[in-house]
């Protein structure tokens, strides 16, 4: 061999002693002392300087966190130190879980991160006291003095890097704090922290992109209205060569009875739009009088991942396009942390809203009691209380090529608490349904992986990681079962689950509850069904005798 | 009897320090929580891992069919694959098992008339290397192909209206 190249032993020896297993870190070391390493999949495409002057925000340029020099604003330090003062002192739930805490790793493998990782800086309580170190030794007297011993240290521009790494390899789940006998929300913490970034232009793009096209066109997409009604027009022809029936949505009317407000992901993004030919088929089947905001073309809001007066600015729509449409109450499609804002912040952040009535079912009759302050109802609720009134003509057997499980989106189950009326629904109009381990479902769900805007396709490897405590879930019910299909009620969902199975588990796709629900419905003067939604072909079963309900 | 009898009635032996030689390179923190647990589903690579160790060494010391050889390797390849490690890093747990044999079965090997068998063996086991390499590359690009199709799969509806798609 020749000089200069390591010998063949100590190439060896350096592959053992310093193999990088999972996260690419070094062993037996405190999480103190590992370095943050950035390198290409483990980190989100900064902001393009044109998005953040365009939303306002500080410190526009070009930087790549390859970069040794990110270009901090000069007072960087002050800004940070000034900026988690002033939040310390009006949040009062902030203040708790900074000190609190007492490490007692209830929490600490409950992340999907750091179980797919190993990466000890994923521990939800590690992730916290990256920021908690922090107070501690720039703001308590013990931490100022005593620093490292008792858990303090000084703010530097490294921890800036790995607030940066790890405040965006958190998806703001909320599974951590399930298990936490305090109930210390990790994710509150991974909110602020992403905030104190933000001003110092230390952010990515991903996620302020679609806030800048929210907030001109109403939607991530930036997708203009004609266009927006072009697409949805376009699903309906889809459905009309699929069941025979035209279903006959309408937009931006005024006087409707109700607005229907879905993610975007649902119009223009594979599978998702399956489940928009679903609502459609179903608010067609029982007549509904509603109509699509043109303009709250987007249930989603990037804005709750980036500031609550982003959050709150994007929100707004929803309400005052139900003023403007005159409607009686809103009705929201299948989303994840919509629904977070919805259910935890739009009443207090926009509302109340007044000029709306407590929605109720204008074809059972029933009032969502639920929904008196926010005037807003999920469909899964909706549907399941159609069912329950036996409102719907139904067979299952059209969905006997598909056997799911469900997979709890983590806002809908942890936030809102809607666990049981998917399950409801999806056992009526499915033949084949099979729960996975109790400990990853429900409240205990495991996340996608890509929530809170990580969905990036530069990312991919991180979030493998992330997902695959799920995945690993959803292989046992396909070994057990042959589950081929993960049913979620989620947008974001139906595109990272995707990538998650098609990575992990590549003979299970991903659908939508109301998909399945359009799949099943027997629609007056139909033409006879030989395709799903989907248009793959339905398995033999004699048609016409359906259960009815 | 031979040395790959003899092998295979070492099976726990071998399997479990393999998989602990795995879980060795995780940092010390995680370590514990990783080993903390059988439960495939509050420690899913731990599972993993083992399950992976131990399917490699059936499928491999069994002459069992190449396919589930493979399917087996690409359990651990497919982990390996998306952590921020380089190729080297991620094929090297096959070599593992060469240096764990020879911990356990030292004496065995090294005995002159085992010695045929033993480089027999190590041709072999140089030849799963191949197939995990061959393995991590196609999950690399499953990567690279995942990342096309969600672009695709985002616009669905735009690229069909302006006719790109039918
Ligand atoms: S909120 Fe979710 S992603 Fe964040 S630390 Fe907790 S479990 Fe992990
Ligand atoms: S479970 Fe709660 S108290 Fe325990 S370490 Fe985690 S955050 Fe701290």
């Amino acid at each position: 061999m020749a000089d200069g190249n390591p010998k063949k032993a100590d190439l060896a020896k350096s592959i053992e002693t310093e193999s990088l297993f999972l996260g690419g870190i070094k062993p037996d070391k405190e999480w103190t002392e590992l370095p943050v390493e950035f390198k290409p999949g483990n980190f989100n495409y900064p902001t393009k300087p044109d998005i953040i002057e365009k939303l306002g925000f500080p410190n526009p340029r070009k930087w790549t966190p390859l970069d040794e020099d990110w270009k901090l604003p000069e007072n960087w330090k002050e800004i940070i130190l000034q900026a988690l003062k002033d939040r310390l002192e009006k949040n009062r739930a902030l203040k708790l879980f900074m000190d609190t805490c007492v490490r007692c790793g209830a929490c600490a493998d409950k992340c999907h991160f750091f179980l797919g990782s190993g990466d000890p800086k994923n521990m939800p309580v590690i992730r916290a006291e990256l920021l908690r170190s922090v107070y501690r030794g720039e703001f308590t007297r013990a931490g100022k003095i005593l620093g490292k011993m008792v858990g303090g240290r000084k703010l530097t521009k490294e921890v800036i890097k790995e607030w940066f790494m790890y405040f965006y390899q958190c998806t703001e789940c909320r599974r951590c704090s399930v298990f936490c006998p305090y109930g210390i929300d990790t994710a509150e913490i991974t909110m602020l922290g992403r905030e104190l970034l933000h001003l110092l232009g230390v952010n990515i793009n991903w996620i302020l992109e679609p806030v800048v096209n929210c907030d001109r066109t109403g939607n991530h997409l930036g997708i203009e209205p004609h266009t927006f009604k072009q697409v949805v027009e376009s699903l309906v022809d889809d459905v009309k060569e699929i069941t025979g029936v035209k279903v006959n949505p309408t937009f931006n009317r005024k006087g409707a009875e109700i607005l229907f407000i879905t993610p975007s992901g649902d119009v223009f993004a594979d599978p998702g739009i399956y489940t928009m030919m679903g609502y459609m088929l179903l608010f067609e089947h029982i007549g509904l009088d509603y109509t699509i905001s043109t303009y709250s073309s987007e249930g989603g809001n990037f804005g709750s991942f980036t500031t609550p007066e982003m959050m709150k600015k994007l929100n707004a729509k929803m309400y005052m396009e139900a003023e403007r449409l005159g409607v009686k109450w809103i009705l929201g499609g299948e989303c994840g942390h919509m629904w977070r804002v919805v259910h935890q912040y739009m009443n207090t952040m926009n509302g109340p809203a007044d000029f709306l009535e407590v929605p109720v079912s204008p074809i059972t009759g029933t009032p969502f009691s639920n929904a008196k302050s926010t005037k807003m109802v999920h469909i899964a609720e909706f549907t399941a209380d159609l069912l329950k009134n036996e409102k719907l003509k139904f067979d299952a057997r059209r969905n006997n090529h598909i056997r799911t499980t469900f997979h709890d989106s983590c806002n809908p189950a942890r936030a809102m608490g809607l666990l049981e009326e998917p399950r409801y629904i999806l056992k009526r109009v499915v033949n084949n349904f099979h729960e996975m381990p109790e400990n990853t479902i429900r409240e205990k769900t495991f996340c996608c992986g890509s929530g809170s805007g990580l969905n990036t396709g530069e990312y991919m490897e991180t979030r493998m990681r992330g997902g695959f405590a799920r995945a690993n879930a959803v292989q046992h019910v396909h070994d057990k079962h042959d589950v081929n299909t993960l049913t979620t009620i989620c947008a974001i969902d139906r595109v990272t689950l995707k990538a998650a199975m098609d990575y992990w588990v590549p003979d299970v796709q991903v659908a939508g509850l109301h998909e399945l629900v359009g799949n099943a419905l027997i629609m007056e003067g139909e033409s006879e069904r030989t395709e799903d939604l989907r248009e793959d072909e339905l398995e033999d079963f004699e048609q016409g005798e359906g259960k009815d309900e | 009897m031979g040395l790959k009898e003899l092998i295979l009635n070492h099976r726990s032996q071998v399997t479990t320090r393999w998989y602990h030689r795995l879980v060795e390179e995780i940092p010390a923190e995680a370590k514990k929580k990783i080993l903390g647990t059988s439960d495939r589903f509050s420690n899913p690579i731990g599972f993993a891992l083992s399950e992976g160790t131990q399917d490699i060494f059936d499928c491999f010391f069994n002459e069992r069919p190449n396919a589930d050889l493979e399917k087996a390797l690409d359990k651990i390849v497919k982990i390996k694959a998306i952590q921020a490690i380089t190729p080297s890093e991620a094929v090297h747990f096959v070599f593992l098992l060469k240096e764990v044999l020879l911990e356990v079965l030292e004496g065995a090997i090294k005995a002159s008339e085992a010695l045929e068998e033993w480089l027999e063996i190590e041709r072999e086991i140089d030849r799963l290397v191949l197939i995990v390499f061959d393995l991590y590359s196609k999950a690399r690009e499953k990567l690279y192909e995942i990342k096309v199709n969600e672009m695709k799969a985002k616009t669905h509806m735009l690229r069909r209206i302006s006719g790109d798609i039918s």
